[in-house]
């Protein structure tokens, strides 16, 4: 395997990171990096600590070329060389003051889960931004929940985020080496193909744990759908990435009437196919601290359209309601 | 005279409230049990900030799936903040209408799918 660090690879310009990852040779990983400037989302550090993660248990061969670049203080910082079980090209202070990011943590239990999302909050200085700071905790929860129950992982999610001053937002990493959507959703619906199933994994009402709309008493199928709906609503990116293909929801203009679909084809997107095989799951997101409005009102929104089409065909109006007391 | 039953979330949880395997606990052994012996349950979110629609979802589908939804007489929601009631309101329309694969439509566009009849704009 191969995995090349270049100049940049933010969720905006992601794919030809992607496409140039070399899945061949699954016992040798080699590593290298743009000479001068690395810049790079938390999804590509997470799933570059997972691949390592991946030859280090299989006793294989990691091969990290030197990285020359100042900016790889960022990756130092981020714990990828850590993770990787190299020594760091220089020593650097792990976390100053300053910085506004969460370095690369496996976790594996709800005790794990909780101590990062309690973490999240001082580490990203999201002091002054409370509602953002509920929508990154509830997208963190709702993404490792889906790697405990649907993965499979031995390990969990890998998980780090990082906070960019140039275009205030937030940005995550989710990964795992699980067995991917296409197998967990193909075991109860039809989806023949990576993308199929990603599609079907985004549309509120489908899991894998049945065919019955609305899901089970656990699972409701619509955890990815209210991700994605978030990032949507904030007109940020957002990126599903299992087998070969990744599904990859474009930034919704300014100038763009919002719109949510339960199909997620219907969005602003763009699909990814015959890409190298991702053994797992790989979810990136930005969350922008721009944003004025409520987390609550975020929500609202996303109900609207949840209720979908019921105002048409009147259930809404005879729709049961929950008593607030 | 009924009798209520108060289970209060932040006790289990913290003040986020996203730990499903908490709520399944709530659900097996006080929500289900004491909606059984006709009691009203009253899920106290007193001091909770903020929940997630799995947790929600755990807590209260079943009660609504075995009982039907004029369960929600008798199950009531205490001390929520805008974000919890959103969230719950999520929860309780989609259980009465959980959408279906059935009714997206499968016409092409350019895209090679045709927006969903679910599509509404805001």
């Amino acid at each position: 395997m191969e995995i090349y660090l270049p100049n940049t690879a933010h969720l905006g310009n992601i794919d030809p990171f992607l496409k140039s990852i070399i899945m061949t040779e699954p016992t040798k990983l080699k590593i290298s990096f743009h000479p001068k400037w690395v810049s790079v989302h938390p999804v590509v550090i997470a799933l570059v600590a997972s691949l390592g993660q991946t030859i280090r248990e299989n006793k294989g061969e990691l091969i990290c070329a030197e990285s020359k670049a100042l900016s790889s203080n960022y990756l130092i910082r981020m714990g990828l060389f850590n993770f990787l079980g190299i020594s760091p090209p220089r020593l650097v202070e792990e976390h100053e003051s300053a910085g506004r990011f969460i370095p690369l943590k496996k976790i594996n239990s709800d005790a794990k889960l909780k101590q990062f999302l309690d973490d999240l909050v001082p580490l990203l200085h999201l002091v002054e931004h409370p509602e953002q700071a509920e929508a990154i905790k509830y997208t963190v929860s709702e993404l490792v929940r889906n790697v405990f129950e649907h993965a499979n992982s031995k390990h969990g999610a890998i998980v780090c985020a990082q906070y960019f001053k140039t275009s205030n937002k937030v940005a995550i990493g989710i990964v795992d080496a699980g067995v991917g959507i296409q197998k967990n959703i193909d075991a109860v619906h039809n989806a023949p193909t990576d993308e199929e199933a990603i599609r079907l994994a985004l549309i509120p009402g489908v899991t894998g744990t049945t065919v019955n709309a609305g899901g089970t008493e656990n699972n409701a199928g619509a955890g990815l759908f209210i991700v994605k709906s978030i990032a949507q609503v904030n007109r940020n990116f957002f990126l599903l990435y299992s087998g070969n293909a990744a599904f990859k929801l474009k930034k919704t203009p300014e100038s763009s009437r919002m719109t949510l679909h339960a199909d997620p084809l219907a969005d602003r997107h763009s699909s990814l196919t015959k890409l190298p095989y991702w053994q797992g799951t790989v979810v990136g997101i930005d969350i922008s601290l721009d944003q004025t409005q409520s987390f609550a009102s975020l929500l609202a929104k996303i109900r609207q359209f949840y209720s979908l089409e019921k105002s048409k065909n009147k259930l809404k109006e005879r729709m049961k309601r929950p008593k607030f007391i | 005279m009924t009798t209520e039953t108060i289970v209060r979330i932040f006790d289990q949880t913290g003040e986020f409230a996203e730990d499903k395997n908490k709520a399944k606990e709530m659900r097996a052994k006080e929500i289900l049990p004491a909606l059984e012996r006709n009691e009203t349950v009253i899920l106290n979110f007193e001091k909770v900030n903020s929940t997630t629609q799995s947790f929600i979802h755990a807590l209260i589908s079943e009660a609504i799936k075995q009982k039907g939804i004029d369960i929600l007489d008798r199950l009531l929601f205490k001390n929520c903040n805008q974000i919890v009631q959103e969230v719950v309101k999520i929860v309780v329309e989609y259980l009465q209408d959980p959408p279906k694969l059935s009714d997206l439509p499968t016409n092409d566009d350019e895209n090679g799918h045709k927006a969903s009849s679910f599509g509404k704009r805001i």
